[in-house]
């Protein structure tokens, strides 16, 4: 399968990963030549087998409360920490 | 000294009691050893001895891993020190808390002495998709350690540690064990929890172990496996005793071979394959050759799949909360699209592509959903197969390490290299690699045992007969040798 220039641009906006000018023609030809491999499962007979989960059912607890991370802990992590909120670019408003 | 560096957990536990040396000498000895060899090989991210130090005076726990040194690859937190995941993303990042497998080992005494290397976000085979550079074969340092636990692999091999944790998605954990020359396990679905492993394919992701040795793997495995309230995916069965009755050998065992898969195989990889066949017949097991036909659809199967939920998984790497963030200005989005396109590597990248892709409107049915239906061929095929069979044995990969640089800008071709180990992640079954002996370049090579789900006692005895009558686990790679090396 081909990839396309814009098809890879479009991927990369849905997937939130700017790529330079360098980097789109490469991953163009790279997706391609992997997804022509993958192509192979085209062809094969799955019949009746259906989606299912990798394991078979999942144990559920009490929903109970519990200690959340130390404030100070998290801000050591975070690149922009104001008056105990993340930082970010504004949302609403802005451009 | 040296010597110290080649007992077994066994020995080093009769040794402790016996007074022969202490654990302060041990770890000494691991010291000198990371500090003599680690230069040549780069297995490690992180090295933190100073804390380890003083725990190792007098352990206050007992039993075989007590006083222990270990390594764990740089995806599995830890108090204290960074988590990388060898990638730029996770600069500055500092885990708040210990993986519950870390919590458990440090609980039964073992001392964690430094983080290893890996692909970043453990995607690929040989760690050269690190963003600190690779790590390098102990047994050839021109050539790759395979990946992506290649750090945990190559710390054991270089007996600069006698057990390494790593984790698997594809083969992760044998693969590098394989071309290192040790043992590496990927236990079932579920059996040991993966909280506090960073996600990259929550539906086939696992944590594995390396050592030199069946009967070590069982200790590890024994203190490591079992439910964990914090991972709702790890399962409720009860814990083996995975060394008890692991010299019971393979007498009435019935190993299947799958002879389509060994087509096309490189002649020194063929016939290393069949001599170790050859061995597990004399010790009384049955040959089968079973037919396992959804196998060699693996590879692409696995990389609709994996990358699928990795696209997801590395969503939460955004620059908002933890890591790397862009500092060019803009919009929220733009924020979000500069610090993940500087901070992922190429190979990562590739990957959230390649997942994102199969998962956007359009194609979803054609990738993703068609590779579901064929993994669930897959079950339904390896199922069928262990109602005839014990064990499926298999090469672990097509051929010994490749050189650095041979395969890094064909992806393709590296991905490849797990053809023989992604259907035990796809299917969920554990599978392990053990040291096989060498190919015509003096290479090791891996006989890898798939049994069906919880059956690890039964790999773990099988893998004991195998070394044991072998010996390949005993020979030291080059790179291990120091100047001081008896």
């Amino acid at each position: 399968m081909n990839i396309e220039l814009e098809e890879v641009k479009r991927i990369a906006e849905l997937a939130h990963i700017r790529l330079t000018d360098d980097e789109l023609p490469r991953m163009a030809r790279e997706l391609s030549v992997i997804l022509d491999y993958i192509d192979q499962l085209s062809s094969i007979d799955s019949g009746t087998f259906i989606e299912s989960a990798a394991t078979s059912g999942t144990p559920m607890r009490e929903d109970e409360a519990r200690p959340s991370l130390p404030l100070d802990v998290v801000k050591s992590n975070a690149p922009a920490f104001v008056h105990g909120y993340f930082a970010v670019p504004r949302v609403i408003g802005g451009e | 000294m040296s010597d110290l560096l080649e007992l077994s957990l066994d020995d080093l536990s009769a040794g402790f009691q016996r007074g022969d040396f202490t654990h302060s000498d041990y770890l000494r000895a691991i010291e000198q050893q990371i500090a003599d060899v680690e230069p040549a090989i780069h297995a490690f991210l992180h090295v933190d001895s100073s804390q380890t130090r003083d725990s190792a005076r007098s352990p206050e726990a007992s039993g075989p891993l007590a006083g222990i040194p270990f390594a764990a690859k740089d995806n599995i937190v830890a108090i204290g020190g960074p988590t990388t995941c060898a990638s730029r993303i996770l600069a500055g990042f500092r885990s708040p808390y210990d993986a519950t497998v870390i919590q458990r080992l440090k609980s039964a005494g073992s001392l964690l002495v430094g983080k290893c290397n890996l692909d970043e976000f453990a995607m690929g085979s040989s760690t050269e998709h690190s963003a600190f550079g690779p790590t390098l074969n102990p047994w050839d340092t021109s050539r790759v350690a395979g990946g992506s636990s290649g750090g945990s692999a190559a710390a054991v091999a270089a007996r600069m540690v006698p057990f390494a944790l790593g984790s698997e998605t594809g083969g992760s954990v044998r693969q590098p064990a394989s071309l290192c020359g040790v043992l590496g396990l990927k236990p079932t679905y579920g059996r040991i929890s993966r909280f506090g492993l960073v996600a990259f394919a929550s539906s086939l992701d696992q944590i594995g172990i390396v050592t030199r040795t069946a009967r070590d793997c069982a200790y590890v495995l024994s203190t490591i496996a079992g439910h964990d309230p914090h991972d709702s995916t790890s399962s409720t069965d009860a814990v083996d005793d995975y060394a008890e009755g692991i010299e019971d050998g393979v007498k009435g065992l019935r190993v299947g071979i799958v002879a389509e898969s060994l087509n096309g195989l490189p002649g020194s990889t063929r016939r290393n394959f069949d001599d170790a066949i050859a061995v597990l017949r004399s010790g009384g097991a049955e040959i089968v050759e079973v037919s396992v036909p959804s196998m060699g659809h693996a590879i692409a199967v696995y990389y609709i799949i994996a990358n699928a939920e990795a696209s997801a998984n590395l969503s939460r790497f955004d620059g908002l909360r933890f890591g790397h963030r862009s500092t060019e200005p803009g919009n929220l989005k733009n924020l979000y699209m500069a610090s993940r396109g500087e901070g992922f590597g190429a190979e990562v990248k590739r990957r959230i592509m390649l997942g994102t892709f199969a998962l956007s409107s359009g194609y979803y049915e054609a990738y993703y959903g068609r590779a579901q239906r064929i993994r669930a061929m897959m079950r339904a095929d390896f199922a069928h197969a262990f109602q005839r069979i014990d064990i499926l044995a298999t090469p672990t990969t097509p051929s010994g390490a490749f050189k650095v640089g041979e395969k890094v800008g064909d992806p393709l071709e590296m991905y490849l290299s797990d053809i023989f180990t992604a259907p035990a992640n796809l299917v969920g079954v554990p599978a392990v690699s053990v040291p096989s002996g060498f190919d015509g370049q003096g290479l090791p090579l891996g006989l890898q045992l798939t049994a069906s789900h919880f059956a690890e006692k039964l790999l773990l005895r099988a893998s004991h007969f195998y070394e044991s009558q072998t010996g390949f686990y005993r020979r030291r790679p080059p790179a291990a040798e120091t100047s001081w090396s008896s």
